[in-house]
């Protein structure tokens, strides 16, 4: 029987220890779950695994036997096949081009796309699935992209199959069937290795249950002595804070969606009949795995993205004074290569030296270097080129540009991911005090803790549509 | 109809041969998702090494001499390309610029300073033509058929074709895509200095400053205009040489038609089909991004 | 380096110690270079360097022919800066400086039918030539926003098609009849703009470019609509983010660039060439670009780029009068400018690079 070792490995990025020391074994003929929060260190794990990233030491040893590190060819040889979160897929490639790529063994081999076609054809009805051969990649449904990910990546040889959060993107219903399949796959006696931020799934499917924390193994459970409470427990650490004042009932009217429905990138629904109503002061969280509509449904409330069909208002009016705290501040939030200042100024209307076209500069400087120490960004001046940040401050610099102009709605995706504990209490804090100021606040995020430390209440989003108010308290404290 | 007669089309091969070679080339620099903005100096910088390679070593070989000269000569100007552009990270725009600028300072300075003022007029051995072909076009017919193939068929061409659409495709796969894309440059490299050594030996049997006069740019849009497909670029390049020499039979025919506006007609024609389909349509995805530096 | 900014920054504003230094390190760099690519060729270094500098600004012809050549750098290498901070690498410039020379060689004819001359009719000529330039961008504008059609592409094919219908006006429609030359009919020496001696090369134009590089550089530093115009060029998702149409910028950003580009070409046009034949395209759009990187996309570092740039082409009139070399030599220092100021810009992004990665 095949088993994997992993001896304490450990790999920082910077300043930050991505793994510390973790030692692992993997068996074969179990399913095999690496649970934990973002930024956890899983994706991390199964990459050195992988061959992805090198770790700065420790070993990999597979049946008595080293595995190479950072060679993810040489890995691959070697039976180790890893099914990536984000797709790998070339769109423009067709279905059986895409599983071509993923088994050649040297450049220099011929091609021949009928065997291939028929080969991936074969393969998929081993697994009960059937996909369109030669359709593009992009105009697959992404039930069948992931089916084709996994057959891409995942050879006849392969001995330790590797899955990072494979179900991120599908409804509830692939979902279960991708699970099933995992069985599928340890039946054969293949170590199976899931990595997984939702307690449900784990359950459902893994024998053996390990729980990484900030870097760190806190600790493997097999999974008749697992409980949600105790996986929870050992994810989250100590219990949150309830920090959040019940404030007076009688709300005023604040942000309301009847029935929206809106369109993703890939034209697919996105958001099904969604209604939701946000009084102002409330803070309305919603919960769930990425990919489910969190992205769309944020662009749709601030106005970024088109709606298909459905209402949205606020307080009857279309164009409330708002503020966008994006899920990327990297790739949405920021100009990377623009000063401070300029970057505070995006989207600013007028004021504080902003006039109907032209700048003031001196009264626009001293705006942002007192708007820097309001919101205790650390930089050397307003002119730092925001590149030049770390992270956290960063993500402080958006959210001192979004709530300096007094929003009267707030829409934030996962607005600490990525952040270290000190900047995620400010933005958490940034954001209660903003609704405790009169501001209606949804705050779309993966992290069950944050929701219970800010929210009111908490909807969760699954394959577009919400679900009704949880007590979100309960789950986490139970 | 005698203009389109299978003679006039064969007269045209020599015209339309530097800008297919390059032309080819670039595409599969443009399928690994590299655009050679610097494809014009690289034809040149071949054209030019062409005359130093014939009258370096005249004699029987003096042609095979003057296309190994030109050859290696834009192969080396593509490495330099393929270390800022693929290695570097570098703006792919920005750095086809220079090497244009590089190649036509080069070229020229070298050009005056050996062969004296562009006034004297060098005559120089071309490739012996039997029926209006000669040995280069057709090792062109064959190279057609090949870079299909190469393109089409074999895991290096997937890999390339992952590696211009979404580089993770074929990093996921295990293969390098900086790898992928110099290699691809090489060979665009390697295409652009025969189409410019063809220029010199094949088509004029001369060589003059900055002879290549846009056919560099000409072939980068040619890429375009044939959707990246290695038959509709020879098409293409065979349509434009058509319509090169269609003018001056046009002229003796007595039709007025300036001929300027005919040769603009390529070019339009790419922008129509262009902004009919959109380029999204067609171009490699990944097309001029530099990858994102991973550690 | 930080403490000899200091105190640089003690006694001027820090805006002029930057330029200050920058250009002296520039200048040094460009000198030693200079001499490199001399000698490479076998130039006697100092001699040579000599007769570059004598033919800049050795005399009044000297620096009248600097400041012609300095002109259409300058203001193709803003439309360059516009351009390409908004995201849109636009190597049209010089089929714009064709398409704006043209136009305003079309509206001379009417004018000098209605019997307008002297000044109103160079604003004309000047104003219908940007927007000649401005036109002929805004096609690639256009096409990148609602089509999708890549810039970098599309700007080549309309180089071309620009530089056949020039050849086709000038040696059809728009010949002078008398001539039997392709050229347009020359401009009459009232309507020539303002040379202070007639007999330099030295032109008004050197001035509006300086005062348009100000222009440019209050709309990109000094406005919201510039602000906008860089936002959307360094990150589209975020400008989206924030609500700004990146579209219409972008549009207009190929607008101001393609005016730029024919503004210079009506200059050319009005002020140097008087006429337009077959030879009006003289690459000075895509000289520009170098001229554009190496004052690192600044608009009023942009000036004392095209002026050193205009100097060495300037200079090598002089260069290939005594030598076998001539402006060949300024090209290949232009590209080793541009391939050293990328390598630099590598470098120091690999030393500053900070790791922020999400496990």
């Amino acid at each position: 029987m095949k088993s994997l070792d992993v001896r304490s490995i450990s790999k920082a990025f910077g300043a930050t220890q991505a793994l510390q020391n973790v030692s692992l074994t993997f068996k074969g003929g179990e399913v095999h779950a690496v649970l934990g929060e973002n930024g956890a260190g899983k994706s991390t794990l199964v990459s050195v695994i992988a061959g992805f990233l090198k770790p700065d030491s420790g070993s990999i040893v597979s049946d008595g036997e080293e595995l190479p590190l950072g060679q993810p060819h040489l890995t691959r040889q070697m039976g180790v096949a890893m099914v990536h979160q984000h797709f790998t897929l070339a769109p423009s490639l067709s279905a059986a081009e895409n599983y071509t790529l993923g088994h050649l063994t040297k450049l220099g081999c011929l091609v021949n796309p009928r065997k291939k076609e028929a080969e991936l054809k074969s393969r998929a009805t081993e697994m009960n699935w059937s996909i369109s051969a030669r359709e593009k990649a992009s105009a697959l449904p992404v039930g069948m992209q992931q089916r084709l990910e996994i057959l891409k990546n995942i050879g006849s040889n392969s001995e330790v199959l590797i899955f990072d959060e494979p179900t991120a993107v599908l409804t509830q219903d692939e979902s279960a069937e991708l699970l099933q399949s995992l069985r599928h796959f340890s039946a054969s006696g293949k170590v199976v290795i899931l990595i997984a931020h939702k307690l449900s799934e784990v359950l459902s499917v893994a024998d053996q249950i390990s729980v990484l924390r900030k870097g760190v193994l806190i600790g493997s459970v097999n999974r008749s002595e697992a409980t949600s409470e105790n996986l929870a427990e050992m994810m989250l650490g100590e219990p949150p804070r309830f920090d959040k004042v019940q404030t007076e009932l009688n709300l005023s009217e604040g942000l309301r969606l009847d029935s929206v429905s809106v369109l993703g990138d890939a034209k697919n629904r996105a958001i099904t009949n969604l209604s939701l109503e946000i009084r102002r002061g409330e803070i309305v969280g919603i919960g769930g795995v990425d990919g489910n509509g969190q992205y769309e449904l944020s662009e749709a409330v601030t106005g970024v993205r088109k709606i298909k069909s459905g209402q949205i208002r606020f307080a009857g009016k279309i164009n409330p004074v708002l503020a966008y705290i994006p899920g990327d501040r990297r790739a949405e939030g920021l100009a990377l290569s623009l000063t401070l200042w300029e970057n505070l100024l995006i989207g600013k209307k007028r004021g504080d030296g902003v006039h109907d076209g032209y700048l003031n500069l001196k009264v626009i400087r001293s705006w942002a270097r007192n708007l820097l120490t309001k919101f205790q960004v650390k930089a050397l001046g307003e002119r730092d080129l925001a590149s030049s940040l770390s992270g956290g401050n960063q993500q402080k610099v958006v959210v001192a540009r979004e709530l300096d102009r007094n929003p009267e709605l707030i829409v934030a995706l996962n607005p600490t991911r990525g952040l270290d504990i000190k900047a995620s209490e400010f933005v958490r804090s940034s954001l209660l005090k903003a609704s405790n100021d009169g501001a209606a606040v949804l705050l779309i995020s993966t992290d069950l803790d944050e929701l219970a430390e800010v929210a009111d209440r908490v909807h969760f989003l699954q394959g577009g549509r919400l679900s009704e108010p949880s007590d979100i308290k309960a789950m986490v404290s139970q | 109809m005698s203009i389109l007669s299978v003679r006039s089309i064969i007269a045209t091969i020599p015209y339309a041969a530097p800008v297919a070679f390059a032309g080819l080339g670039e595409s599969i620099g443009q399928l690994s998702g590299l655009i050679n903005v610097g494809l014009e100096g690289m034809m040149l910088t071949g054209a030019y090494f062409a005359l130093v390679g014939t009258t370096l070593f005249p004699g029987h070989f003096a042609v095979e001499a003057g296309f190994a000269c030109g050859t290696i000569a834009a192969v080396l100007l593509a490495v330099i390309s393929a270390i800022f552009t693929v290695w570097l990270n570098a703006d792919q725009v920005v750095v086809g610029t220079a090497v244009n600028l590089l190649a036509l300072g080069l070229t020229t300075t070298l050009f005056r300073d050996h062969y004296g003022q562009s006034g004297s007029l060098i005559s120089l051995p071309s490739l012996h033509r039997t029926f209006g072909f000669d040995a280069l076009t057709i090792a062109f017919l064959l190279l057609l058929p090949m870079s299909w193939f190469l393109v089409y068929r074999t895991g290096w061409g997937l890999a390339i074709r992952a590696a211009g659409d979404y580089p993770p495709a074929a990093e996921s796969a295990g293969f390098s895509v900086r790898r992928l894309r110099t290699g691809a440059a090489l060979i665009g490299g390697f295409m652009a200095g025969l189409g410019g050594a063809y220029l010199v030996l094949g088509t004029t049997a001369t060589f003059t400053e900055n002879m290549t006069a846009g056919r560099g740019f000409l072939a980068i849009a040619l890429v375009t205009f044939g959707r990246w497909k290695p038959s509709w670029i020879a098409l293409a390049a065979l349509f434009l040489g058509l319509l090169d020499s269609l003018q001056y039979q046009l002229q003796a025919t007595g039709i007025h038609i300036s001929a300027y506006l005919l040769q603009s007609l390529p070019y339009l024609g790419a922008l129509i089909v262009l902004s009919i389909a959109g380029t999204g349509s067609f171009a490699p995805k990944s097309l001029g991004i530099p990858l994102k530096s991973h550690e | 380096m930080i403490s000899e900014h200091n105190k640089a920054k003690a006694l001027l504003p820090s805006w002029a110690s930057q330029l200050l230094l920058r250009s002296g390190l520039y200048i040094l760099g460009f000198g030693l270079l200079l001499a490199l690519t001399l000698a490479t060729f076998h130039l006697p270094v100092f001699s040579s360097a000599e007769l570059l500098f004598h033919g800049a600004f050795g005399d009044q012809f000297g620096i009248g022919r600097t400041a012609s050549k300095a002109t259409p750098l300058l203001l193709c290498g803003l439309g360059v800066i516009v351009a390409w901070k908004a995201g849109m690498f636009n190597i049209g410039g010089e089929g714009q400086f064709v398409s704006g020379g043209l136009l305003g060689a079309a509206v001379y004819p009417v004018l000098q039918s209605h019997h307008i001359s002297g000044s109103i009719a160079i604003v004309c000529i000047l104003v219908a030539s940007a927007v000649g330039g401005a036109i002929w961008a805004g096609i690639a504008g256009f096409l990148k926003v609602r089509r999708g059609v890549d810039v970098v592409i599309s700007t080549i094919l309309l180089n071309f098609i620009a530089f056949q219908i020039m050849k086709w006006l000038v040696s059809g429609p728009m010949m002078e009849k008398s001539g039997g030359l392709p050229e347009t009919p020359q401009i009459t020496s009232k309507d020539i703009l303002w040379h202070p001696n007639p007999q330099t090369d030295f032109h008004l134009g050197i001035a509006i470019a300086i005062l348009v590089a100000l222009v440019i550089w209050w709309i990109q530093y000094r406005t919201r609509f510039g602000l906008e115009m860089r936002v959307v060029g360094d990150n589209p998702t975020a400008a989206r983010s924030n609500r700004l149409s990146s579209g219409r910028r972008q549009i207009e950003a190929m607008l101001i660039s393609g005016a730029l580009c024919g503004l210079a070409g009506g200059i050319e046009y009005s002020a140097m060439a008087g006429q337009i034949g077959l030879d009006f395209n003289q690459n000075w759009g895509f000289l520009a670009i170098p001229v554009a990187l190496a004052a690192g996309l600044q608009p009023l570092y942009a000036i004392p780029s095209a002026i050193f740039f205009g100097s060495l082409f300037a200079g090598s009139v002089n260069l290939s009068r005594y030598t076998q070399s001539g402006d060949s030599v300024i090209y290949i220092i232009q590209a080793i400018v541009v391939l050293g100021l990328v390598a630099g810009q590598t470098w120091k992004m690999k030393s500053r690079r900070t790791g922020e990665v999400i496990g």
